[in-house]
């Protein structure tokens, strides 16, 4: 068990931000996007495929937690670890921190399955990815 | 100790790549923009300083060289540093690397000054944030540098053979927290402009596609003279500096209408390319024959 990694980096918009004055729920969304495409090449699954459209990890299921505001100009950072797996899924762990303050703005818990994009269909971890997805691996504890 | 930063990670979308199928220019500078909020607060400028103060770093100059494309679904980070301090100037650079092949796919080479964002005044460097700068200060020898930008660079003047490529304001969502434009859409009016230019010496990108070319920009250098603000109206002029066997040189000044003033001066270096191999060829004739009288560059 080794935890968690960095899965996006980036900046808030200002053209993200509503008329609230802090940035929309949408581009949280957003960023936990970023974050399962960079845990699909963390865990194996060949650029080739992600990029040729033809695998991939797609979202069935999440859990979002906003834990404090982002403003215009706010940097950002995504930590994420694997809760756990099943034969066709991982479940992961999303922190979204304020890379300034280091506060956690938005935690996601998201149930990802393998997907074979040519069969629109999940298809079993592979055992290459399940090697690489104990690099990953986090406790409920940790991520509590 | 590295003194490198960790300033950017994540993916391209496919909305973000253009008709070439790889990620258009515009976005290599939005990457470059959450980069460089990454690197102001490594100096000290956290984003709540910025915004309490109103006063941070802004670009003088940008020089993007492209080294390798990326296409939808690549993974990217990058990381950045500063070089030197020059006087009140920061020199730095930001490195995109695609990340699954561990490729350095663009670099960014760039001077800062210290602005207050409300008079766009460009002021000293606060102490701390000298300090900072000179802490971190390393010619990174370790790490890829671009050769100095070589021949014809696009004077801030216009000259004789530009044209209108573009006629706009800027808009609301084009605008940062201080209601300016970002870089990103001053990059995307470019881009945008090249069509024009591709038209102006006889070409289509229908016929472009039918020789199954595409183009590519390899290496910008941008010089902002002045910020542009929020409904500002803007008229770029833009026009062929060169174009020789592959390689051809494109020159845009972004004019703001309510000044007159050239805020914005680039030159674009670019070539064709294979859309099959994704390898470069000679220019189209239509470039080369282009009247050479009417080469920006015959003014220079």
């Amino acid at each position: 068990m080794s935890g968690y990694a960095e899965t996006y980096r980036g900046q808030v918009l200002a053209s993200e931000c509503n008329f609230l004055g802090h940035m929309n729920i949408q581009f949280y969304a957003a960023r936990v996007s970023h974050a399962i495409w960079s845990m699909s090449y963390m865990i194996g699954i060949p650029a080739k495929d992600i990029k040729g459209g033809k695998k991939a990890l797609v979202s069935v299921r999440q859990e979002i937690d906003f834990l404090g505001e982002l403003m215009a100009g706010d940097i950002l950072h995504m930590e994420t670890g694997i809760l756990k797996t099943t034969n066709k899924t991982l479940t992961l762990h999303n922190k979204l921190i304020n890379s300034a303050t280091g506060e956690t703005v938005m935690t996601n818990e998201m149930t990802a399955a393998y997907m074979d994009v040519s069969l629109r269909k999940a298809v079993p971890l592979t055992s290459e990815m399940r090697a690489n997805i104990e690099n990953f691996m986090i406790s409920q504890e940790a991520a509590t | 100790m590295s003194k490198l930063i960790a300033c950017y990670r994540g993916n391209v979308n496919a909305w973000e790549c253009d008709q070439m199928r790889h990620m258009n220019v515009q976005f290599y500078m939005s990457r470059g923009t959450e980069a460089f909020g990454h690197f102001q607060n490594a100096l000290g400028l956290s984003p709540v300083r910025i915004r309490e103060e109103k006063k941070g770093l802004r670009f003088k100059s940008v020089r993007i060289q492209f080294k390798a494309e990326v296409h939808a679904g690549s993974a990217l980070h990058g990381l950045c540093g500063v070089r030197e301090v020059v006087g009140d100037t920061l020199h730095g650079f930001i490195h995109l690397y695609d990340t699954a092949f561990d490729r350095l796919s663009a670099v960014l080479e760039f001077t800062a000054a210290y602005t207050d964002f409300i008079s766009d005044e460009a002021l000293p460097l606060p102490a701390d944030l000298r300090d900072a700068a000179e802490a971190l200060s390393d010619e990174h020898p370790e790490i890829y540098r671009p050769a100095p930008f070589s021949g014809s660079l696009m004077p801030s003047t216009v000259v004789d053979h530009m044209f209108e490529s573009s006629r706009a304001s800027v808009n609301v969502w084009e605008c940062d927290q201080f209601n300016h434009i970002e870089m990103r859409h001053v990059v995307g009016y470019f881009s945008d402009a090249a069509t024009h230019i591709i038209g102006a010496v006889g070409l289509t990108r229908e016929e472009i596609k039918r020789r199954n070319l595409g183009s590519a920009a390899l290496d910008y250098y941008t010089e902002f003279h002045a910020p542009m603000k929020m409904s500002a109206p803007i008229v770029l002029k833009s026009g062929l500096i060169s174009a020789e066997r592959k390689i051809f040189r494109f020159g845009h000044n972004l004019v703001d209408l309510n000044s007159g003033n050239i805020a914005v001066t680039t030159t674009v270096v670019g070539c064709y390319f294979d859309m099959s191999l994704r390898k470069s060829v000679a220019l189209p004739e239509e470039f080369t024959n282009y009247p050479k009288e009417k080469w920006l560059s015959a003014q220079f």
